[in-house]
């Protein structure tokens, strides 16, 4: 008798007569029951309402539940706000002090098992790639430059931040088209802002070599104009290959690493591309050298070290090596630690950070890095310190200090005297994600 | 006749070499707390069946899992349930990950018999053990120093305990660690003012098992949920079972199974 009520209880709940969230509730209620009546042990009980449990998660996350549209469980919606004081000091321009605020949302939503489209949107200028912050009450205001610049409560821009499809071919590998969030694996900021967000194609794959490691390449292509090239009448195109491996040497440490190699075609003799600021040009327009580089990169997490004192710490570093033909000012590398916890999600969560970055003047193409790093340019040396606090539950307060300088002392000129023009940057900001 | 013999001797032999060769093979990989259940449970259903071959490693529940998700291993071990990213991952590729709970991870908090501390609350627990409180007088107790005993971090207990009870803080630094749950209760049994948490198979008259929340921990409490300090330890398979992964979940699932995951101090849902 007791078999064949729990057979039809099973039986009901496999027909999915309730809805699955109703279901998850009520069969606690009733396996509670049948577990007093004895008709169901303890362990039986336990078993289908903790397996009940898990169905129903399968059911929501696979969008098959029969009580939400399934709109809602094929669409996911995220973003961010953050506002930021920054103060930038510098020895030949004026000291500023900016309130600037930053927004992003965006949607994934998926087409089918295979196949995902992901558009975001964000404040930020077009013209500006490296950056979606927005300065309230307008740059010209604060500095006070010209009366005629300022536009009290003006309206900010909106741009699309990336818009991109996604078909997952197999277990191990994934196609995306479009523009989309950089694919590559990177340590530190040193070659690429992280607002930078590449527009091509880009081809992952997976496999795991072992139960300690798993192996990954990233094949990127990214178009960088739509418009042909001066000599060759070509595409300028960056193609970047990135096989890399992710190892985990016992329960405490694990290391990670890649080697990328960046192949820009049609850059040579091409004009130069807004934003550009350091690399070298001839007839003071084109680009003299090409930026074809080797990037290795390398980052060891350690859990619990010091004895405990701090739940994580890594150790990361990076190279860049422009391979180029006659190319002097050819390297840049960046180093850093940092501790505290692996992500700062939580209330009390914190982190600390500390980066050196080198950048010889035609090591990398200049349009790329951090923008907060010595205005984005090469041909620096930097030093960075973030500390980051868990304000509560998707909420933090980073701090984030910049010293940096330039590689080669400048000359007099109206621009100011001559030096190696150091500057300080801080940035407090209010981070909140949803 | 003897051509006979010899064909049938042939036949044996050739069968003999192909045997292993046909041999079903699983892979069962994931959760170190869920480790001695899949491994015992391997040991002796490989002994029961000598053509199955069991493989059976570590690694923890999130590699269990992606190897589940990848189609690396046939059985993913998990001592928590599958995330919602995991199962959108899975349902991205194809794959039906279907859970079966195959224990219960019940830890009973144990005393000195000589502690007159009978009930304690699970936020006392917590205080003691990340140091907040040192002395049983503030806790209700005689006015002696806590001696707190501990598992040792790489064990699933303490993972169970920090989870569930710590709120993944850490343990006090002067904490005793011991490598194995009869160490612990060992240890408390000879501590007159000690403090410690073993799986509740290792409870025994030698130890005072305390109620939490003013429940009591045994099997019943902990299949029922109503002692809160227990989790469901999973096994994962790719859709519903088949074959060797079928009938040794079977195994691990029944009688026999079951009273192995007992011996390992793990709650049995039989």
């Amino acid at each position: 008798m007791k078999k064949i009520v729990m057979m039809a209880f099973i039986a009901l709940l496999g027909l999915g007569v309730m809805a699955p969230q109703a279901k998850a509730g009520e069969v606690d209620l009733l396996v509670q029951k049948l577990v007093e009546k004895g008709i169901l042990t303890p362990g039986e009980g336990a078993t289908l309402i903790t397996e009940t449990k898990e169905e129903v998660k399968k059911q929501l996350a696979s969008g098959k539940s029969e009580s939400v549209p399934s709109w809602v469980q094929n669409v996911k919606l995220k973003g961010d706000f953050r506002f930021r004081y920054q103060y930038d000091r510098h020895t030949t321009t004026k000291n500023e002090n900016r309130a600037r605020i930053r927004a992003r949302v965006g949607v994934q939503a998926k087409v089918n098992d295979k196949m995902k489209v992901g558009v975001g949107i964000a404040t930020g200028k077009s013209s500006d790639p490296r950056s979606t912050n927005i300065t309230l009450g307008q740059d010209g205001i604060i500095s006070g430059t010209s009366t005629s610049d300022s536009n009290p409560g003006s309206f900010k821009n909106i741009i699309l931040d990336y818009a991109y499809g996604s078909y997952v071919v197999n277990n191990n590998m994934t196609l995306t088209v479009g523009k989309f969030s950089n694919p590559l694996w990177r340590v530190t900021d040193l070659l690429w802002d992280s607002d930078m967000n590449p527009e091509g194609f880009n081809v992952s794959l997976t496999h795991k070599f072992s139960s300690s490691m798993d192996l990954f390449m990233n094949n990127l292509l990214f178009v960088l104009d739509e418009n042909t090239s001066k000599e060759e009448q070509k595409y300028p195109l960056l193609t970047a290959i990135q096989p890399g491996f992710s190892y985990k040497i016992n329960d405490i440490y694990g290391l990670k690493g890649a080697v990328t190699g960046y192949f820009f075609s049609s850059v040579v003799d091409r004009y130069k591309f807004k934003g550009q600021s350091t690399n070298t040009l001839i007839n003071t327009n084109y680009y003299k050298y090409n930026y074809n580089s080797i990037n290795p990169s390398m980052e060891l997490s350690i859990k619990e070290p010091l004895g405990g004192i701090v739940p994580s710490a890594k150790i990361f570093g990076e190279g860049v090596l422009n391979v180029s033909e006659d190319v002097s000012a050819i390297g840049g590398f960046a180093a850093g630690v940092s501790f505290g916890a692996s992500k700062v999600e939580n209330k009390g969560d914190w982190q600390a950070k500390l980066i050196y970055a080198k950048l010889s003047r035609d090591a990398w193409m200049d349009i790329f890095p951090d923008s907060d790093r010595y205005s984005g340019k090469t041909n620096m040396k930097s030093y960075e310190a973030i500390f980051s606090y868990g304000l509560g539950k998707n909420t933090s307060l980073d701090f984030d200090y910049y010293y940096s300088q330039s590689l080669s002392k400048t000359a007099n000129s109206s621009s100011g005297p001559a030096g190696y023009k150091p500057s300080h940057m801080v940035q407090v900001d209010w981070n909140l994600k949803f | 006749m003897k051509n006979v013999t010899k064909i049938l001797f042939i036949g044996l032999a050739v069968l003999g070499i192909a045997m292993p060769v046909f041999a079903e093979k699983i892979v069962v990989e994931g959760s170190t707390t869920v480790l001695p259940i899949a491994q015992k449970a391997a040991e002796v259903y490989m002994q029961k069946d000598p053509g199955a071959d069991i493989s059976v490693r570590g690694g923890g529940s999130s590699v269990g899992i992606a190897s589940i998700i990848d189609g690396s291993c046939d059985i993913a071990d998990s001592s928590r349930p599958i995330k919602d990213t995991e199962l959108e991952k899975a349902a991205a590729n194809g794959r039906d990950i279907k859970a079966h709970v195959v224990a219960m991870d019940g830890i009973a908090v144990v005393l000195h018999p000589s502690n007159p501390i009978s009930a304690m609350t699970k936020s006392q627990v917590k205080d003691i053990f990340t140091g907040k409180v040192s002395n049983w007088s503030q806790v209700g107790g005689r006015n002696e120093k806590i001696v707190a005993i501990s598992r040792d971090t790489s064990s699933g207990t303490f993972e169970a305990f920090m989870e569930l009870v710590l709120d993944k803080q850490k343990v006090r630094p002067d904490a005793i660690m011991q490598a194995s749950n009869q160490a612990v209760a060992t240890t408390v049994a000879r501590t007159p003012n000690a403090i410690g948490y073993v799986g509740l198979g290792f409870l025994s008259d030698a130890i005072k098992a305390v109620t939490i929340d003013g429940v009591m921990p045994s099997k019943e409490t902990v299949l029922t949920g109503t002692y809160k300090i227990g989790r469901p330890l999973f096994m994962y398979t790719n859709g519903a079972p088949k074959g060797l992964a079928k009938e040794f979940l079977d195994f691990v699932k029944g009688a026999e199974g079951q009273a192995l995951a007992d011996e390992l101090g793990y709650v049995g849902l039989k």
